[in-house]
């Protein structure tokens, strides 16, 4: 019973003692101080509209408590705002990026698109002076001259037999000596990743046009190109009011497929430093770590580009085979 | 007007034309008979042009065209007009614009002049109503008028025929015979290479019975058809007649 008393009686005494040495504790109101960290780090911070800190991790003292808004500034990614009421002594606030996956992707894509961009542009110049090269070459290796033909024959086996790594090489590489021994004495001239990327992917494409370019010419009824003759047409005439014409059609929607393919071929250029889809989505993986999400966009992004066109060239086909 | 001596036409080791000589006069037609791969579409295709006489000589209005590097082709291709098997009508083109393009082009005659003579061609094959149609919705004897009609337009001095109904439906035929016959009694020098004897006996002033590269037998489409003196003449008719 006794042992009972005794008991409540230190229970109650150390209570109020603990009370009482809570109210002793409790400081005066003094400054807060505020420790930010954010993943990825080095964000600017900002306090109140003012620049006050340039990096993270860091810890702010000197701060007074209350109602603060405090922005954080990540280079390439965003910013972000929160407004806070900050405590007396120590506050910790954390920014870091949200883990989830979607929108980490959310977040590379206006990086990626702007690849994207310059995937597209680097494709459809290429191809435009892909078909120009090719047409011409492809006329040249079915004209009766045994020069032309030989030298046609040869630019495209060089090319359909080699690798377009090897091409892009050859030229961002390869020429910048032979420039510089023809005109600068020797010393080489450096190209713009951009023009070997440009003048590599045309040649390329210039020499599949070429081959699509003389199937379609052949595909035409021998049958045509005499009747044509036998009228009194020249040579030249014929082809280019009889043969030609109806080549181009035959020649439209494998000219789709040869756009596509170059649509993804062209991600080779990033070997080269030229800022398109894949090298973006190379630089984001090298900040982020994250390749899975990364490198799955880069390929949606990809299927965006080349379905609308398939579709495209699909129709294409049909619609040529009712007029056939 | 065309003169053929001695022609000889080789493929490789293929010896199509064994020597063949003949003339041609103005305003006759002359029907070619024989079997299949005797050399009746090569003799016709050399007299176009089409292919290069091996050895031998085609002389065209007197004039020896047998060496293509020493003339212009394209000259003497515009006075010889062609028929062919398959028609070859251009299939981007409509009925009229297969008939206007090579006055236009090779003539140098202006839109509306060619026009004016495709329209009157048209009329005389029966097809103006068909100006604006393209091969494709057109019938096998249809095409065949309108390829007439085209290398009409030409106006060409011979008008050569490589078996111009073997690609048609029977009850095509008659359609573009007729439009042959119409030619022939308007005083059209004609070649033509067929295996219709009726249209042969009926129209040909002249029938050259070919077989294996050389001209067997000929004479009047009477003489032919009737008393075939060769043995392989005899055969050929008793065939298919």
């Amino acid at each position: 019973m006794k042992k009972r008393y005794i008991l409540a009686i230190i229970l109650t005494i150390a209570l109020v003692l603990g009370c009482l040495q809570l109210a002793w504790a409790t400081p005066e109101k003094q400054d807060a101080f505020l420790k930010i960290t954010s993943d990825p780090v080095d964000a600017q911070v900002y306090l109140d509209g003012k620049l006050i800190h340039k990096y993270t991790p860091c810890t702010i003292r000197g701060l007074t408590p209350g109602a603060h808004h405090i922005e954080i500034r990540k280079s390439k990614y965003r910013t972000e705002k929160r407004n806070v009421t900050l405590a007396s002594g120590e506050n910790v606030l954390d920014f870091s990026l949200a883990e989830n996956s979607l929108f980490y992707m959310w977040l590379c894509l206006p990086s990626l698109l702007l690849g994207a961009l310059m995937t597209l542009f680097l494709t459809v110049v290429a191809e435009f002076s892909g078909i120009v090269i090719g047409t011409l070459t492809g006329v040249a290796r079915v004209i009766n001259n045994k020069a032309s033909n030989v030298i046609a024959g040869i630019y495209v086996d060089f090319i359909r037999g080699t690798p377009l790594l090897v091409q892009i090489f050859m030229i961002h590489f390869g020429t910048p000596p032979i420039l510089g021994a023809i005109f600068n004495n020797g010393q080489p001239i450096p190209i713009n990743p951009f023009v070997s990327a440009l003048v590599a992917l045309s040649i390329n494409s210039g020499a599949y046009v070429a081959e699509i370019v003389r199937a379609g010419i052949q595909s035409i009824d021998k049958g045509q190109m005499e009747a044509a003759r036998s009228l009194g047409m020249t040579y030249r005439q014929a082809m280019s009011h009889i043969v030609l014409p109806q080549a181009i059609k035959r020649v439209i929607p494998p000219l789709g497929n040869e756009f596509i393919a170059m649509l993804k071929d062209s991600s080779l250029v990033s070997v080269i430093g030229m800022e398109e889809l894949v090298r973006k989505a190379q630089v984001i993986v090298t900040r982020s770590y994250r390749p899975t999400e990364t490198w799955l966009e880069v390929g949606l992004i990809f299927l965006l580009m080349t379905i609308p066109f398939t579709r495209v060239v699909a129709r294409l086909e049909r619609r040529l085979k009712i007029n056939d | 007007m065309i003169k053929v001596v001695d022609l000889h036409k080789r493929f490789r080791h293929l010896h199509v034309l064994k020597g063949i000589t003949n003339q041609i006069k103005q305003g006759e037609v002359v029907c070619v008979i024989g079997p299949s791969g005797s050399g009746k579409s090569t003799f016709l295709r050399c007299l176009n042009l089409l292919e290069k006489p091996s050895s031998g000589h085609i002389y065209i209005e007197g004039v020896d065209v047998s060496d293509h590097a020493l003339i212009d082709v394209n000259e003497v291709r515009a006075e010889v007009g062609m028929v062919f098997q398959r028609f070859n009508l251009f299939p981007h083109k409509t009925a009229l614009e297969n008939i206007t393009i090579a006055p236009s082009k090779v003539r140098g005659l202006s839109q509306t002049e060619a026009e004016d003579r495709a329209y009157e061609l048209l009329d005389r094959v029966g097809l103006r109503h068909k100006a604006d149609v393209y091969p494709d919705h057109l019938s096998g004897g249809q095409q065949q008028r309108i390829a007439i009609a085209r290398a009409l337009a030409m106006r060409p001095k011979v008008l050569l025929f490589d078996e111009p109904t073997s690609a048609l439906d029977p009850e095509m035929i008659q359609e573009v015979l007729d439009v042959m016959k119409t030619l022939a009694h308007e005083g059209m020098t004609m070649v033509v290479v067929t295996h219709e004897m009726g249209f042969a006996r009926e129209v040909a002033h002249r029938v050259l019975f070919m077989d294996e590269g050389e001209i067997l037998e000929e004479g009047t489409p009477t003489e032919v058809f009737n008393s075939p003196k060769n043995d392989r003449t005899k055969q050929f008719l008793s065939k298919i007649l």
